[in-house]
């Protein structure tokens, strides 16, 4: 199977003062197209961190990262946000949609930075809306709606752009069991349509539903049995 | 890439630039207040000015244009000069032979006794009139144009029959609103019967002339009682352009010599009064200049404080574009059209109220207001330039944002 992503010796510190501190102390992390992993971590473990450099949101100070068998360390910032808007969905705790776009625009959005024709993008974002549930919601603003259909409306634009990979930073963090089990239902069907599904979690309970499991302390990974 | 294209390059910011404007509406339209006023005044100001000089060009014309040159007596501003005026016998109709004699590159001489203004009683009426007891070539020289009867002659003018010329309003108000009916009325003026010969043609709502009644200045010495008379003025008209340079030197000088070395008048050329005019003109503008650049800086110093405030309420929301794949180029056009927009709704406003001069029929104002496509374009130029100067800072802070710290909020 090849490799959505790949790490090998990655390092991450941070100058505090005139300090070197060290997060992650070279972590050797492959996910396969097509899997579903998670990395577990209490808080300042360096998951956060980890997950800031696979998202291509921040750079790490050593070691090699490779999305899709492409080097990225060396990536320019605009070639990191290009490959953000085409490669990497997001989706995060606090939902992070824009309350001033309804779900359907915030769904759009992505799609439009990556210039997409308007009547290709009106399509795929009724599609997805659709397939997660929010057929109705598209004109409500996030403020409008419940926390689980706030997460839905964040994966649907996570997924709209069909990345190669699905990045989601604690996605139950903000919900009641219940949508808890929505969103992990949800999670387990699009696994089985074919996406690449990483999240990241300090629950097990939410981890345990994962194909693949890595644990992460004081900047070290493992990987689970 | 992500962020190019015509989409992603100037439509997508704008379209999110004006999302965000229209979801402050209010916070926008207060802070483009400024520009507006800055806008609206420089353009109005222009038009203003614009106007205020086409008429004095049409006046310049109207009082003989470069030829004519003006001589008006002065009164004594102290006793020292009191004293020294008591020597001559000031500006008289007796000093236009001698200079008409003595100055033969002039060829037209205009000499003028001024009532001044509400000292005119009309039988009939009560009018406030402008009197003006003057010589027939007043019309030649000063290319005054006259709607007659048959009585307006030069022969009878200059025989001192009592005839009069009156102004449009004049006119109208002696013969219930129809000028033309003014023509053959017989009048009192100053008690003494006079016929209306003429009606001044008039140039519009505010023509002085509207309020004008001219007299023959033969007719005025006669009832005087005085053969010289004292003049107001003197206008006396150049027969080449050639010698206009020369002649209100000579002029003068000549002048001199008949009152005795007392210098109790003033010669002035139309283009000098012109100049006067530009100079007044030019002055309202640099203030107006001035009074529109502290609007336009204060309505840019709004808008970056604006900007700045907005950048840091939504910190977060950029962060996350960024991490949805908004290259940085893209934030800072957002970002940059955001000010654009508050600033083209203050300069659309004040544009806007530029043109309404066109609206306003003429002769509605004394002055017609005239804006030209450029004054439209310089405005609009003005808008955008406190919209990028104002817009640059906060649009760069937006593009370098990190969006891993940005996100925290």
């Amino acid at each position: 199977m090849d490799a959505i992503l790949e790490t090998k010796g990655l390092r991450k510190s941070y100058r505090l003062g005139k300090e070197d501190v060290p997060v992650l102390h070279g972590i050797d992390f492959r996910l396969g197209r097509g899997e579903y992993g998670a990395i577990m971590g209490p808080s300042g473990s360096g998951k956060s961190t980890l997950l800031n450099i696979l998202g291509c949101l921040d750079r790490a100070t050593g070691g090699q990262y490779l999305v899709e068998g492409r080097l990225v360390s060396a990536f320019s910032e605009s070639e990191l946000a290009d490959l953000r808007a085409r490669s990497i969905g997001f989706a995060f705790q606090s939902f992070q949609l824009l309350p001033r776009l309804t779900l359907s625009e915030n769904v759009e959005l992505p799609l439009q930075y990556l210039g997409i024709p308007r009547k290709e993008r009106r399509r795929r974002v009724a599609e997805i809306m659709e397939r997660l549930g929010l057929g109705q919601r598209g004109r409500h603003l996030p403020m409008e709606v419940s926390g689980g259909q706030r997460q839905r409306a964040a994966i649907a634009r996570a997924l709209v752009k069909k990345p190669a990979l699905l990045l989601a930073d604690e996605p139950t963090g903000n919900l009641d069991s219940t949508t808890t089990a929505e969103v992990l239902d949800l999670f387990r069907q699009l696994h089985e349509e074919g996406n690449t599904i990483l999240l990241i979690t300090h629950e097990h309970d939410v981890a345990v539903r994962a194909q693949r499991r890595w644990k992460i302390f004081d900047g070290l990974m493992e990987e689970m049995a | 890439m992500s962020g190019n294209g015509w989409i992603g390059g100037w439509i997508l910011p704008l379209s999110l630039a004006w999302r965000e404007t229209r979801g402050h509406f209010l916070r926008s339209a207060v802070t483009a207040t400024a520009v507006f006023l800055g806008v609206a005044s420089l353009l109005v100001m222009t038009a203003l000015s614009r106007g205020m000089e086409a008429q004095n060009r049409e006046m310049y014309l109207r009082m003989g244009g470069a030829q004519v040159i003006q001589v008006t007596a002065t009164k004594a501003t102290d006793a020292l000069q009191d004293a020294s005026f008591a020597r001559s016998r000031g500006l008289r109709l007796s000093d236009v032979d001698v200079l008409r004699q003595n100055l033969p590159q002039f060829d037209g001489w205009v000499p003028e006794v001024s009532a001044g203004m509400g000292r005119i009683s009309l039988k009939g009426a009560r009018v406030r009139a402008m009197g003006t007891a003057s010589t027939w070539d007043r019309f030649d020289v000063l290319g005054i144009a006259v709607d007659t009867s048959e009585d307006l002659t030069r022969a009878r003018w200059e025989s001192g029959e009592a005839l009069l010329v009156v102004g449009a309003d004049v006119a109208s108000k002696v013969s219930s609103g129809r000028p033309a009916a003014a023509l053959g009325k017989e009048l009192l003026v100053g008690g003494r019967p006079a016929r209306v010969a003429g009606v001044f043609k008039s140039q519009g709502k505010f023509d002085f002339r509207n309020m004008e009644v001219m007299i023959p200045l033969a007719w005025y010495t006669r009832v005087q009682g005085d053969a010289d008379p004292t003049l107001s003025t003197l206008k006396a008209k150049v027969a080449r352009l050639d010698d206009v340079a020369d002649a209100p030197r000579q002029l003068k000088t000549e002048l001199l010599a008949l009152h005795r070395g007392v210098e109790d008048v003033d010669v002035s050329t139309n283009d000098d009064l012109l100049e006067n005019s530009r100079k007044t003109i030019a002055t309202m503008s640099l203030v107006t200049i001035l009074i529109a650049g502290v609007s336009l800086l204060s309505g840019a110093v709004g808008i970056l404080n604006v900007g700045l405030a907005s950048l840091s309420s939504r910190v977060q929301e950029l962060g996350t574009s960024k991490a949805l794949g908004a290259s940085s180029s893209l934030l800072f056009r957002q970002v940059l059209f955001e000010s654009l927009l508050v600033a083209g709704l203050g300069g659309g406003a004040g544009l806007a109220v530029g043109l309404a001069p066109a609206l306003i029929p003429d002769g509605t104002l004394p002055w017609t207001l005239q804006l030209s496509g450029v004054d439209l374009l310089g405005g609009l130029f003005l808008s955008v330039g406190v919209g990028v100067v104002s817009g640059l800072v906060p649009a760069w802070k937006a593009s370098r944002l990190d969006p891993v710290e940005a996100m925290r909020g």
